[in-house]
């Protein structure tokens, strides 16, 4: 099921499996070996998110974490091809797809392999907001890792950054408002009962972001 | 085949060649030996897939709403194509400009395939929003945003189509001026039609 050589490529030489997504090689053995990985790894790293509170919590951790990220990327990669088509790259719909998803495998493995600090993080009893802290620093190493493939992917030539420019943004948007439907993964401290979905309403993305800078101004409580 | 003894051999491509291309590649590419006909269809593509973020937004309301909201994302790009193109046209030729009407509908037609192209990959992404976010103004914010990227690109594509043309032929004052206060009116033209169109633009619930 898994190509581990195709794994130690990903991680080793990015731009040459993102080369060989362009030219459609190999398209079905990247696109297998990148879901199973993504499912796997995202699998571990929600159990451990999960670890904070404990119990059933981290079987809805672990269970949503996959189709947060999975569901991010069916999402977003009609908007990379899109992106790439317009700036110049109006490659098939399947070498863009087999791209996305090798960038998926790269991010899914650095979250795999942060995943056992984390763990040793919430193993040690670290503060509620440190946990998070981690988790997002973890995210944000595993997107880098991800998107090293795609810029490789895209090769010289204009329109490069512009592309990757708009996708990102695409991409935090739709992952973030994906972690908000999913919430919780931590649990709400103070809140004994464990949920697979938050039943309170708290506004959106962008009235959380809202009252986040309100607060961090001091203009809003 | 041809062969050759360039230094770059290796990146010679035979005049006989037909390569594959893409479908994206086909929608926004510039065949010199395309028709009307190949532009009409072009632009009914582009509008089609359009429609399709106004479906996605449309989903927040649900029922009549998607229609509604795919009718008017496609009617935005038809009515700039419509109304403020046939108005460049007169003036460009009033300016004597070198540039012929099959070659403004081929501009036309791959600037709405840029935008077209652009909000169809974007869609599923506004359909989350639409159907998730609870308050109105986060999916007002994304629609907007969405819509003004995808105007901005068709007119960069209309730009970079007739900018070559008009550079490359000397022309006079009133062609340099028409293609700004195009780019102005069509701007214009096109936000007035989402905004009358488009309830959730306004920021309906």
């Amino acid at each position: 099921m898994i190509d581990f050589s195709l794994l130690n490529r990903i991680l080793r030489t990015p731009g040459e499996v993102a080369a060989r997504c362009r030219d459609e090689q190999d398209v079905n053995s990247i696109a297998r070996t990148a879901l199973f990985t993504l499912a796997l790894s995202a699998t571990a790293f929600g159990a451990a998110v999960g670890a904070w509170r404990g119990g059933r919590q981290i079987v809805f951790a672990a269970m949503k974490m996959p189709i947060g990220i999975l569901g991010t990327l069916v999402l977003a990669a009609p908007a990379f091809y899109a992106l790439s088509a317009v700036f110049g790259r109006p490659w098939p719909l399947r070498s863009v797809l087999s791209l996305v998803l090798a960038a998926g495998a790269r991010f899914s493995l650095v979250l795999l392999a942060m995943t056992p600090p984390l763990w040793l993080t919430i193993n040690f009893d670290a503060p509620y907001e440190l946990i998070k802290l981690t988790a997002t620093l973890v995210y944000g190493l595993a997107g880098l890792a991800g998107l090293e493939v795609l810029v490789r992917g895209l090769g010289d030539g204009a329109g490069r950054r512009t592309t990757i420019g708009l996708f990102v943004g695409v991409f935090l948007l739709i992952g973030a408002q994906n972690a908000w439907v999913l919430r919780p993964y931590f649990g709400t401290p103070g809140v004994k009962e464990v949920h697979l979905f938050t039943t309170e309403r708290e506004g959106g993305l962008a009235v959380q972001l809202y009252r986040t800078v309100g607060q961090l101004t001091g203009g809003h409580r | 085949m041809t062969t050759t003894n360039h230094q770059n051999s290796h990146t010679h491509v035979p005049p006989s060649a037909d390569p594959w291309k893409s479908w994206s590649e086909q929608l926004l590419g510039s065949p010199d030996a395309a028709g009307f006909r190949r532009e009409g269809i072009r632009l009914a593509v582009a509008t089609g897939l359009a429609s399709l973020f106004g479906v996605a937004l449309g989903l927040r309301a649900g029922g009549p709403g998607i229609v509604v909201h795919a009718f008017g994302v496609a009617l935005g790009i038809l009515g700039v194509c419509g109304l403020a193109v046939p108005a460049l046209a007169i003036i460009l030729a009033m300016a004597n400009a070198p540039i012929d009407v099959l070659g403004l509908a081929r501009a036309t037609a791959r600037s709405a395939a840029n935008a077209g192209l652009l909000l169809a990959g974007l869609a599923p992404g506004a359909a989350l929003f639409a159907v998730t976010v609870e308050d109105a103004l986060t999916v007002t914010l994304v629609g907007v945003g969405a819509l003004g990227l995808a105007g901005v690109l068709a007119m960069r594509s209309f730009v970079r189509e007739l900018r070559p043309e008009l550079d490359a032929a000397e022309a006079g004052l009133l062609s340099r001026v028409a293609l700004p206060a195009f780019l102005l009116f069509a701007a214009v033209l096109g936000a007035r039609i989402w905004w009358v169109t488009l309830p959730l633009v306004r920021g309906a619930t």
